[in-house]
């Protein structure tokens, strides 16, 4: 009866978004990209997409889960915890194409849901200035749902939808519900994000609940609380363990792949500082270590970004904060972030954009950059192909979500922050 | 609403048709992605001969892409021919050894180079290692398409996701006794006409002991790249100007 209750709920909250032509132009734009995305694949990236991948390893994970890090079955490196093959499972089951358009319908679905989880979180974390109507809140879903980066989400057959559902899902328990069982859900629910795909990873320090005073120069740490929290959030990850143990051909082929793959080497154009790094050194013949540039960015951009989390002042919505600054060090540091990984990012930035006071000095970070990465992250990728012979850098999105990272972290600090 | 149903019964209608039959998935043609006449001159931005020598031996040099090769020569192919049939594709180049003048004079080979029509012709466990640089010069196109249906050895890897791209990671004596003499490590780039376009050899450490890079650079190159730049900071400007402006009218 409840769950009946919600769907009409739902659906009705849907339809007077639907009054709106801002959302009606932004559905069909969205549907128009998922069209797009199904013709493309079936005309030219059949089985050459990351699907294929992640169709792939839904049947190596049944057949012969042992080799689930051969390389020899996929058509590009298989990198995720041995556990996220579980997910495409079912999808393993359909014939390729068929998987494919099935497992597109999933993330067109997971865009209306994430739409409504979006509405659902800014209606509670609303600034007290802000306009009391649902104007601007669908205004901004729109933004979201005519995000460019989409394009080669669909196309791609990718799973970052997934991500930022689970993302979304434990925010929106964590800033509406109270008690240690739902502390524990909402990290939980993380952690089967991390699983699927790590780049919430960099997330899982932000759960600590701890705060430095800076007054007193004392620390309040919530112990109890923030056992339950890692404990929820790692539960998932440590459960790929007893895969690992079980079978410790999987943990060599974890390592192998992710830490010393030839994947990255190549030139390409990621926009994370690692990549622009790696690619100037490979561009002036530089000796470098990806491995070393990759840590020290982890160590430069997390040390910054968790100091600063925890100089925070009293904030009740910290987590969202916490969470994208725990993406953004991903992005920033990994060696592959693509377009499509934005979709992870900017609902948390329109989540950011209603928490901050209406006329907050830090909206001049927040709202450039989730323009840019809606909207023109995806020109840059095109034009690095017109510059790469002589300036192989996909630089713009690496400059937003630097401003990003700077604009949190000045609020974090500042007093507007409390 | 009647619309929306007959708009939501064509998209069945294609998606059904695309998974019943897709019958444009046919095995995909590979072309040659050369013309004839065409010219393509590589430039050494850097050769450690004596490195090269002590890994591949004195005769490194001696033949093939790498004859008469060291710092900033240069060397040259010009396409005389170029054929297809259904089993084959074949160009034949004038091929002059690197030099250090642009003074070509008369080419100093004729090379014919082929490929399979049909990438999996070639069979498993493919590779070039029977002589330097190990890899080949020339590619049919879309060559990322290409290169990722061909089945290499273990010592190679494609990346062909952003770049049509060739990693080699080839331990010390892997050719045979003392064959290479060190560990080296090879990125080879192709451009989209299926050329050679760059081509790093690696020794431990990262250090790179040659560097062939493909000296014409497409005519759009420098000017997107100017283009990119300026509008990016002029963009930059022009919002911080505006938004100083409005603060200093609130």
């Amino acid at each position: 009866m409840r769950f009946l209750d919600l769907i009409i709920r739902t659906f009705t909250k849907l339809k007077s978004f639907w009054n709106y032509k801002i959302f009606r132009i932004a559905i069909l734009l969205n549907s128009f990209y998922f069209i797009l995305g199904l013709i493309l694949f079936f005309v030219f990236y059949y089985e050459k997409n990351d699907f294929f991948i992640f169709y792939e390893s839904g049947r190596v994970f049944l057949f012969d889960i042992e080799n689930l890090y051969d390389q020899t079955y996929y058509l590009w490196d298989f990198r995720y915890f041995p556990l996220s093959a579980l997910f495409f499972i079912p999808f393993s089951f359909f014939d390729f194409g068929l998987a494919f358009i099935l497992f597109n319908i999933t993330n067109y679905i997971l865009n209306i849901l994430i739409s409504l989880m979006l509405y659902k979180i800014i209606i509670i974390i609303r600034g007290k200035d802000h306009e009391k109507d649902d104007g601007r809140i669908v205004l901004y879903i729109s933004v979201y749902l005519m995000g460019l980066p989409h394009i080669l989400n669909y196309i791609y057959g990718q799973i970052n939808l997934f991500i930022t559902f689970f993302i979304l899902s434990s925010v929106l328990i964590f800033i509406s519900r109270k008690g240690y069982f739902w502390q524990f859900l909402a990290s939980l629910i993380l952690g089967i994000s991390v699983i699927i795909k790590p780049t919430s990873l960099f997330m899982i320090p932000f759960l600590l609940l701890t705060r430095v005073e800076r007054k007193k120069w004392r620390i309040k740490f919530f112990l109890k609380e923030s056992i339950i929290r890692i404990f929820g959030v790692l539960l998932p990850v440590f459960s790929n363990s007893i895969l690992f143990l079980i079978f410790p051909k999987l943990w060599n082929g974890f390592l192998s792949t992710n830490l010393t793959g030839s994947n990255p080497t190549a030139l390409n154009f990621s926009f994370s500082f690692t990549k622009l790094i790696t690619n100037f050194c490979f561009f002036f013949n530089i000796p470098f270590s990806q491995l070393y540039i990759l840590i020290s960015f982890v160590l430069i951009f997390g040390s910054i970004g968790f100091i600063s989390f925890l100089l925070r002042s009293e904030h009740h919505n910290s987590i969202i904060f916490g969470y994208t600054l725990g993406i953004i060090i991903m992005l920033l540091a990994y060696f592959d972030s693509w377009n499509h990984h934005l979709l992870n990012l900017i609902p948390l930035l329109i989540i950011i954009l209603f928490n901050l006071p209406r006329k907050s000095e830090i909206v001049d970070y927040i709202k450039p950059s989730l323009f840019f990465f809606s909207f023109f992250d995806l020109v840059f990728l095109g034009m690095w192909f017109l510059t790469y012979p002589i300036f192989p850098y996909n630089f713009g999105s690496t400059f937003f979500l630097l401003i990003t990272f700077i604009g949190i972290i000045r609020y974090l600090l500042s007093k507007e922050g409390g | 609403m009647r619309l929306n149903l007959k708009f939501t019964y064509l998209m069945i209608t294609i998606l059904l048709s695309l998974v019943s039959n897709p019958s444009f998935l046919q095995q995909q043609s590979f072309t040659i992605g050369v013309k004839k006449n065409e010219e393509f001159v590589w430039n050494c931005n850097v050769c450690n001969s004596i490195e090269m020598e002590e890994i591949f031996g004195s005769s490194w040099d001696n033949l093939g892409f790498f004859e008469n090769l060291s710092l900033n020569r240069k060397m040259k192919w010009k396409i005389n021919l170029i054929e297809s049939n259904t089993t084959s594709l074949i160009i034949n180049v004038n091929s002059w050894v690197w030099k250090e003048s642009d003074n070509w004079g008369i080419e100093d080979k004729n090379l014919t180079i082929f490929h399979y029509a049909v990438p999996s012709d070639y069979g498993n466990n493919l590779n070039y290692t029977s002589s330097l640089p190990f890899i080949p010069i020339w590619f049919p196109v879309p060559v990322g398409d290409y290169m990722g249906e061909l089945s290499f050895s273990d010592i190679y890897d494609i990346d062909n996701r952003v770049l049509a791209t060739i990693n080699i990671n080839m331990a010390k004596s892997k050719i045979s006794f003392n064959y290479p003499s060190k560990s080296i490590s090879i990125i080879a780039i192709y451009n989209s006409k299926g050329i050679l376009s760059s081509y790093k050899l690696y020794i431990e450490e990262n250090i790179v002991i040659m560097d062939i890079a493909l000296v014409d650079l497409p005519f759009y190159t420098i000017p997107s790249t100017i283009g990119l730049i300026s509008a990016f900071l002029i963009s930059i400007g022009i919002y911080i100007y505006f938004k100083r402006k409005n603060r200093a009218k609130e």
